[in-house]
C-alpha cells in the first residue's frame, strides 16, 4: 500500500511539471485562454510576471528534488519488498526440500531442484520488482497523462492520440509473433547444446573414428539453422521498435500540425502546446511496454506454479509414537521393495533377525539388493510390504528422529561436507541434539579424537597441518577415497550408536587398516548390533551370521565356515578372492 | 593445468582483449560500417522534431503566418518515414552482424574443441566446455548489440542534442555541458558504491547456491543424521545475508536510477527561467525555448544508459577471456606422413613407458613400464590382465590418444607422433566396452554419417556381423531412432552394431575391447561369430574376456601392473602354470562367473 502511495504521489508530480510549464509560459507569452483556466495550480501568482515565473521554476525544481526523493522511496520499496518475498520463498523452499522423502531426490535431478531454488524464484523477484511497479507506473501515466490532455482540450487530445490504438494492435501481434520466433529460436539451440554435449562426451569414438571433419559439417548445418531462425525472429522485432517510434512521431505530428493550426488561431495557448507534446512523449513508453509485461507475468506465474509443485510434495512421515531407549534388536519379516514403476522386486520376501549385540553380513553382488535392505532401516527407504521391526515394534510406528537418533549409517559413496573434519564428524551428534554446535568444547573434542581413533582416521589427521579444522572438499582438501570412509566411519562411530550399518563403506579402504578398523569396532560394538554389507570376504568372516544375496532373496546363509563347506556362490566367491589375492601378492 | 574459470568481474575495459574481439566483426566491415552510419543519420534524424517545432512556433505560431506550415509539416512526416527506414535497417543489420559473428565464433569453438587431445578432455568438465559455447557466446553478442551499438547511439544521441542546443542558444549550450559532469560523477558514485555490494552479494549468494546444491546431493546423510534442523537454518541465515548485500546495492541503485530525472527536473528549471527572461528581452525566440523544454528530458535517458551498457560491456569482457583461453588452447600435436594405399598392418610396441601425469622419473606413477611387443600384419594378439594393469592404455597408445613419455608406438614401422591423426585413425577399428551410440538412426550409427555410403553398405556390414538379426526385428529396421529419445539397445546389441561399424569403416587394423557386461547367450553367439569374422585377414589387438577369443589368438600377452609377464600362445602359457594360469582360473571358467 506504502508503495502504491509513492507511485501515486511520483506520477502526479511528473504529470503537473508539463502543467507547470504550460502556465508559465502562458504568463511569460502574456496569453490565457477561458476555459483552461481551471487546470491552473492553486498558486497565488504575483502581479508580476518575471517573479511569477521565478516561483514556477522554483516549484519545478523543488519538484524535482521531492519527486526524485519519492521516487527512491518508492523504488526502494519495491526493491525490498520484493527481495524479501524472493528470500522468504526460498527460505520456504529450502525448509521444505530437507522434509521430504528421499524418493522424492530420486525421481529428480539436482539441477533442476536447483534451477527452481535459483531462476524461478528470481523470476517472481523480477516481476514484483519491474513488471508490476512499471504496469502500475505504465497505467498511472497513461489515465493521468488522457485525463489532463483531454481537460485541456479533449478534440486534440483525441486526435493526436489516434495512432495509439495501432500501436496497442501491433504490440499484441508483434507479441505474438515474436514468442514464437523464440520458442523456434529455443529449440534450434536446444538442439545445438545437444549436439555439442553429444559431441563432448563421444570425444574418444569421434577421434577414433576420424569423425571430426563430419561433426564439424553436422555442428555448421545446425548453427547455420538457428541464425536462419533467428533471422525471422530479428525481422520481427527489427520492424517492432521503428514502427513504434514511427506511431509515436505520428503523434507528434498530428500535434504540431493540428495544434499549431489552434495556436495560430489562437484557440490554443502556447503553453497548453508545450505542455501537450510533453504528455505525448510520456504516454508511448508504457504502451510499447505493454508486451514485456505480459511475458514477464506469465514467465513469472510459470515459475511459481514450478515452485508451488516442490512445496506441496507431502514431507516424509516423520513417524508417530513415545521416545524410549533402543536396544538394538533388528527383525525383517517377509520384506519386498521395488522401486516404483520397476516390476522386478529388489528385495523379495526376506525375513531374518538379528539379536541385540549380534553383527550380521551381508555378501552379494552388485545390484543384489544389500544397499537397499540397509536403507530400510532407517526408513530411508520404505518396504513395499512386509515389515521392518526393531526391539519388536514396527519401524514405521516409531519416531523417525528416535529411530535414526540409534542408528549410525555408513554410506557407501561416504559423502562429506565441504566444511571442517570436525563439523563433518560433529554433524554425528546431530540427532536428539539440535545444538550440536554448543556443546561444550571439550566433550566435543574428546568425543572427535575419540571417533576418529577407532576410524584409524587420526593418523592422517596427524599429517595434515590444519588437523581437525581442515577444510574438506573443492576449497579445502581433497581426500583420498579411503579417507573419506574413515571420515563418514568416524561420524557414525561418534554417536556411539545402538546400530552401526556399514554398507560396503570400507571398499577403499587397504586390508591393514581395515583389519585394525574392525578390531576397534569389535570393542565398542560388544554390546552393539552391527550390519556389514561388504564385498571383501575378509570382512565378514568373523560376522556372527552371513547372508547372501541373490536376485532380492537369501539365497545362503550362515558362518563364514558353514557357507565355505556349502560350496555354494558364497564358496566360489571365496576361492576367486583368495586367487585374485595371490594374484596381487606376485 | 587444467582451464581455470576466469573470476574476473568488471576490471574495466581491456583495450587487447577488445580489439580482439573486433577482429570477428571484420567479415562484416561493410554492415558494421553501414550499421554506425545509418545509426548516426537515424539518431540526428530523431532529433528534428523539436528543431521543427522550433521553425513552428517562431515562423508560423507567433506571427499567425499558416503559409508553408503545411511544408513543414510533410518534411516532418517525411523525416519519419526516412527514420524508420534507417531504424529499421540498422536493427535489423545489427542483430544479423551479431548473429553472424556468433555463429562465427560457436563455430570457431567447435572446431578448434575437435583438434584438442583427449588429455584437455580429461581434466575439463563438459559442463565448463558447454558454458564457453552458449552462454559466453550469447553474452560476446550482447557486448555487440546491447552493448558498442547502444553505445554509438547514446552518445551520438547526446552529442546531437547538445550540438543542436549549442545552435539555438550558446549560453544554454553552456549551462547543459555542465549537467554532463555531474552525471558522469553520479554514475561513477554509483559504479564504486554499488561495486562492492554486488560482488559481495554475488559471493554470498554463490555459497548459498553450494552449500544448497551440497545438501541437496547429501539429503541422505543430512536426513540420516538427523541434521535437518541445523541445515535449514544455516541455509536461512546464508539467505538472510544474501538480502542484506542484495538490500545494500539496491538501494544505491534506487537512488541513482531516477537521479537523471532530477537533473532533467533542475535542468528544465533553469531553462525556463533563462529562456523566458532572455526572451523578455528579445534576446531569444519563443521556439528555442518550446524546443529545449523537449530536448532537456531526452538528454538524460541515453547518459543513464551508457552507464548500463559500460556493466554490459564489462561482463562480456570475462566471457571473451575465457573464450579466447579456450580458443588458445594447444591443439592436439600431430605428424604429417600418410599411407598410401593399404597399410600393412604391422604394430609395434618399443620399450614403451606411459604415465597420465608427469614424468618424474621413478617416482612417476608409471601405467606401463618398459612394454614391447610387435603384432605381424594379420596375426592377432590377446591382451590379458586384472583390472588395472594397463590394457586399455596400450588400446590408447595405439590410437595415439595420448602420447608416450619413453620409447615409440609404430605402425608399419612408422611412429605414430609423425602419422596424420586422423589417417591413422581411420585404419584403426576401435571397439570399445561401451558403445557410444549417436542421436541418429541405427544406419547413421552404423555408417557414422557418411554421405557417401550406401544403404546396400550398410545392410551388407549389419548382416555380415550378426546386427541384422536384431536390427530387422525393430520396428523402423534401420530407420529406427536410437540414443536419448529412440530405443534402448541392450549392451550385446551396441556391441554388434559397432562391430558393423567397424566393418563398415574396413580397417587394417582391428582394437577391441570386449565387453563384460551380461550377454545373453544367443547374442553371445552372434557376437563370437562375428569377432573371429572381423579378426580374419586384419592385424588384431583385443582386450580379452572370452575364453574363445583368447584361445584362438595367435599370442597371448599378460600384462600385470603395466609390466608385460607373459607372452606366447594359450596352451604354452597354460603349461607354464604362471600368471596366465591363474588368471585363466580366475576369469575364463565361462559358465559360472558371478
Amino acid at each position: 500500500m506504502l508503495g502504491l502511495l509513492l507511485l501515486l504521489v511520483v506520477q502526479s508530480i511528473t504529470t503537473a511539471l508539463p502543467l507547470l510549464l504550460k502556465q508559465a509560459i502562458d504568463v511569460a507569452n502574456g496569453s490565457a485562454i477561458e476555459g483552461t483556466d481551471k487546470l491552473t495550480l492553486p498558486l497565488k501568482l504575483p502581479a508580476d510576471p518575471r517573479d511569477a515565473i521565478a516561483l514556477f521554476c522554483w516549484v519545478i525544481a523543488a519538484l524535482a528534488v521531492i519527486g526524485w526523493a519519492v521516487n527512491f522511496g518508492m523504488r526502494w520499496y519495491f526493491t525490498s519488498v520484493s527481495r524479501r518475498v524472493e528470500a522468504d520463498i526460498r527460505r520456504a523452499y529450502v525448509e521444505h526440500l530437507v522434509r521430504l522423502p528421499l524418493r522424492f531426490f530420486h525421481e529428480r535431478r539436482v539441477g533442476d531442484l536447483m534451477s527452481r531454488a535459483i531462476n524461478d524464484v528470481e523470476a517472481i523477484q523480477r516481476f514484483l520488482h519491474q513488471a508490476f511497479r512499471m504496469t502500475l507506473t505504465g497505467l498511472l501515466t497513461f489515465f493521468l497523462s488522457l485525463t489532463v490532455m483531454c481537460l485541456i482540450d479533449w478534440k486534440l487530445a483525441l486526435l493526436s492520440l489516434a495512432p495509439m490504438p495501432i500501436m496497442v494492435l501491433a504490440t499484441n501481434a508483434v507479441a505474438g509473433r515474436v514468442r514464437d520466433g523464440y520458442r523456434l529460436v529455443q529449440e534450434q539451440f536446444a538442439t545445438m547444446t545437444t549436439r555439442i554435449q553429444e559431441n563432448l562426451s563421444g570425444m574418444r569414438v569421434v577421434k577414433a573414428n576420424a569423425l571430426e571433419p563430419r561433426q564439424i559439417d553436422g555442428f555448421a548445418r545446425l548453427n547455420e539453422q538457428y541464425v536462419e531462425r533467428n533471422r525471422a525472429l530479428v525481422v520481427v522485432r527489427s520492424l517492432f521498435f521503428p514502427f513504434t517510434g514511427f506511431l509515436n512521431g505520428i503523434s507528434m505530428v498530428v500535434l504540431l500540425w493540428l495544434g499549431g493550426l489552434r495556436v495560430i488561431d489562437e484557440s490554443l495557448t502556447l503553453g497548453a502546446f508545450v505542455a501537450f507534446n510533453a504528455y505525448v512523449i510520456r504516454m508511448s513508453r508504457p504502451l510499447m511496454m505493454l508486451g514485456r509485461m505480459v511475458d514477464e507475468y506469465q514467465r513469472a506465474v510459470a515459475s511459481l506454479a514450478r515452485i508451488e509443485a516442490i512445496l506441496q510434495y507431502p514431507p516424509e512421515d516423520r513417524g508417530s509414537g513415545s521416545d524410549r531407549e533402543i536396544v538394538g534388536e533388528v527383525e525383517l519379516r517377509h520384506v519386498s521393495f521395488a522401486f516404483p514403476g520397476d516390476e522386478t522386486p529388489v528385495l523379495d520376501d526376506i525375513s531374518l533377525r538379528i539379536p541385540a549385540g549380534d553383527t550380521l553380513a551381508i555378501v552379494g553382488r552388485v545390484g543384489s539388493g544389500k544397499s537397499v535392505l540397509a536403507r530400510l532401516l532407517p526408513r530411508l527407504l520404505e518396504p513395499t510390504s512386509g515389515e521392518v521391526l526393531v526391539d519388536g515394534t514396527p519401524v514405521s510406528a516409531m519416531p523417525v528422529a528416535a529411530l535414526r537418533g540409534a542408528i549410525g549409517f555408513v554410506p557407501q559413496d561416504s559423502f562429506l561436507f565441504s566444511e571442517t573434519i570436525r563439523e563433518n564428524l560433529l554433524i554425528g551428534l546431530d540427532a536428539g541434539n539440535p545444538k550440536a554446535d554448543d556443546i561444550a568444547p571439550p566433550d566435543s573434542t574428546q568425543a572427535v579424537a575419540w571417533a576418529a581413533e577407532i576410524s584409524q582416521l587420526a593418523g592422517d589427521l596427524a599429517d595434515f597441518p590444519a588437523g581437525y579444522e581442515t577444510l574438506v572438499g573443492e576449497r579445502g582438501v581433497t581426500l583420498s577415497g579411503g579417507q573419506k570412509q574413515r571420515a563418514a566411519l568416524a561420524r557414525a562411530v561418534i554417536r556411539e550408536p545402538r546400530i552401526l550399518i556399514l554398507d560396503d563403506a570400507l571398499a577403499s579402504v587397504d586390508t591393514h587398516t581395515e583389519e585394525r578398523i574392525l578390531e576397534g569396532l569389535r570393542g565398542i560394538m560388544r554390546s552393539r548390533t552391527t550390519i556389514i554389507i561388504a564385498h571383501r570376504l575378509s570382512t565378514v568372516r568373523d560376522a556372527d551370521h552371513i547372508i547372501l544375496l541373490e536376485g532380492g532373496r537369501i539365497a545362503e546363509s550362515g558362518t563364514h565356515d558353514e557357507l565355505v563347506a556349502l560350496a555354494g556362490l558364497y564358496a566360489d566367491m571365496h576361492r576367486r578372492q583368495s586367487l585374485n589375492q595371490e594374484l596381487g601378492d606376485l | 593445468m587444467a582451464p581455470e574459470e576466469s573470476t574476473r568481474n568488471g576490471r574495466g575495459l581491456d583495450l587487447r582483449v577488445l580489439g580482439r574481439l573486433l577482429l570477428y566483426l571484420r567479415p562484416y566491415a561493410p554492415w558494421v560500417g553501414m550499421t554506425l552510419l545509418f545509426i548516426t543519420i537515424g539518431s540526428l534524424a530523431r532529433q528534428a522534431g523539436p528543431l521543427l517545432t522550433k521553425f513552428a512556433v517562431d515562423d508560423h505560431f507567433r506571427p499567425g503566418i499558416k503559409d508553408g506550415f503545411g511544408t513543414l509539416i510533410l518534411i516532418y512526416m517525411g523525416l519519419l518515414v526516412l527514420q524508420f527506414g534507417l531504424g529499421y535497417f540498422e536493427s535489423w543489420a545489427t542483430n544479423m552482424v551479431g548473429q553472424w559473428a556468433m555463429r562465427d565464433v560457436r563455430q570457431l569453438l567447435f572446431n578448434h574443441l575437435q583438434r584438442l587431445p583427449l588429455r584437455f578432455f580429461d581434466r575439463t568438465p563438459i559442463g565448463r566446455l558447454m558454458a564457453r559455447n552458449t552462454s559466453d557466446v550469447d553474452a560476446l553478442n550482447e557486448l555487440f548489440t546491447d552493448g558498442l551499438v547502444a553505445l554509438v547511439s547514446d552518445i551520438v544521441t547526446v552529442t546531437t542534442i547538445l550540438g543542436l542546443i549549442f545552435y539555438m542558444d550558446v549560453h544554454m549550450g553552456l549551462l547543459t555541458t555542465i549537467c554532463l559532469p555531474l552525471s558522469f560523477l553520479a554514475t561513477v558514485w554509483l559504479q564504486r558504491v554499488t561495486y562492492g555490494a554486488y560482488q559481495e552479494a554475488r559471493t554470498r549468494f554463490a555459497s548459498f547456491a553450494a552449500s544448497l546444491q551440497e545438501a541437496i546431493s547429501g539429503m541422505e546423510v543430512v536426513q540420516l543424521f538427523g541434521s535437518e534442523d541445523r541445515r535449514s537454518r544455516g541455509f536461512a541465515d546464508s539467505n538472510d545475508r544474501y538480502l542484506t548485500a542484495r538490500l545494500l546495492a539496491s538501494k544505491y541503485h534506487s537512488a541513482y536510477f531516477p537521479s537523471m530525472e532530477l537533473w532533467g527536473g533542475l535542468l528544465l528549471a533553469v531553462t525556463l527561467w533563462y529562456g523566458t527572461g532572455q526572451i523578455t528581452q528579445q534576446q531569444m525566440e519563443w521556439g528555442v525555448l518550446v524546443a529545449m523544454l523537449q530536448y532537456v528530458p531526452r538528454f538524460f535517458m541515453p547518459l543513464r544508459d551508457i552507464a548500463e551498457r559500460y556493466a554490459t560491456v564489462q561482463t562480456a569482457m570475462a566471457s571473451a577471456e575465457r573464450i579466447f583461453e579456450l580458443v588458445d588452447t594447444e591443439p592436439e600435436a600431430g605428424g604429417t606422413h600418410m599411407a598410401a594405399g593399404q597399410l600393412q598392418g604391422h604394430v609395434e610396441f618399443r620399450h614403451v613407458w606411459f604415465t597420465y601425469g608427469e614424468d618424474h622419473g621413478d617416482d612417476a606413477e608409471w601405467i606401463l613400464r618398459d612394454v614391447s611387443f610387435t603384432v605381424a600384419p594379420g596375426q592377432s594378439l590377446a591382451i590379458v590382465g586384472a583390472t588395472g594393469a594397463g590394457k586399455s592404455t596400450v588400446v590408447s597408445l595405439l590410437c595415439r590418444f595420448y602420447e608416450v613419455q619413453r620409447g615409440a608406438v609404430l605402425i608399419d614401422g612408422i611412429d605414430v607422433k609423425d602419422w596424420d591423426a586422423r589417417d591413422l585413425r581411420r585404419r584403426i577399428g576401435l571397439v570399445h566396452q561401451d558403445v557410444f551410440l549417436f542421436a541418429g538412426t541405427i544406419g547413421d550409427n552404423i555408417s557414422l554419417g557418411d554421405p557417401q555410403m550406401s544403404r546396400e553398405r550398410i545392410e551388407t556390414v549389419a548382416r555380415d556381423t550378426n546386427a541384422d538379426r536384431f536390427v530387422l526385428r525393430l520396428p523402423q529396421g534401420f530407420e529406427q531412432p536410437v540414443g536419448e529419445r529412440g530405443v534402448s539397445l541392450s549392451s550385446g546389441q551396441r556391441q554388434l552394431l559397432s562391430f558393423a561399424r567397424v566393418l563398415a569403416a574396413d580397417p587394417e587394423i582391428l582394437v577391441l575391447d570386449e565387453a563384460t557386461a551380461n550377454i545373453d547367450t544367443e547374442t553371445e553367439m552372434w557376437i563370437q561369430d562375428a569377432v573371429s569374422r572381423l579378426m580374419q585377414k586384419r592385424t588384431s589387438l583385443v582386450i580379452a574376456h572370452r575364453l574363445s577369443t583368447v584361445r584362438t589368438a595367435d599370442t597371448i600377452l599378460v600384462l600385470h601392473h603395466g609390466q608385460v609377464r607373459e607372452m606366447g600362445p594359450h596352451d604354452e602359457l597354460l603349461a607354464q602354470q604362471g600368471l596366465y594360469y591363474r588368471l585363466h582360473q580366475l576369469q575364463f571358467n565361462e559358465g559360472d562367473r558371478p
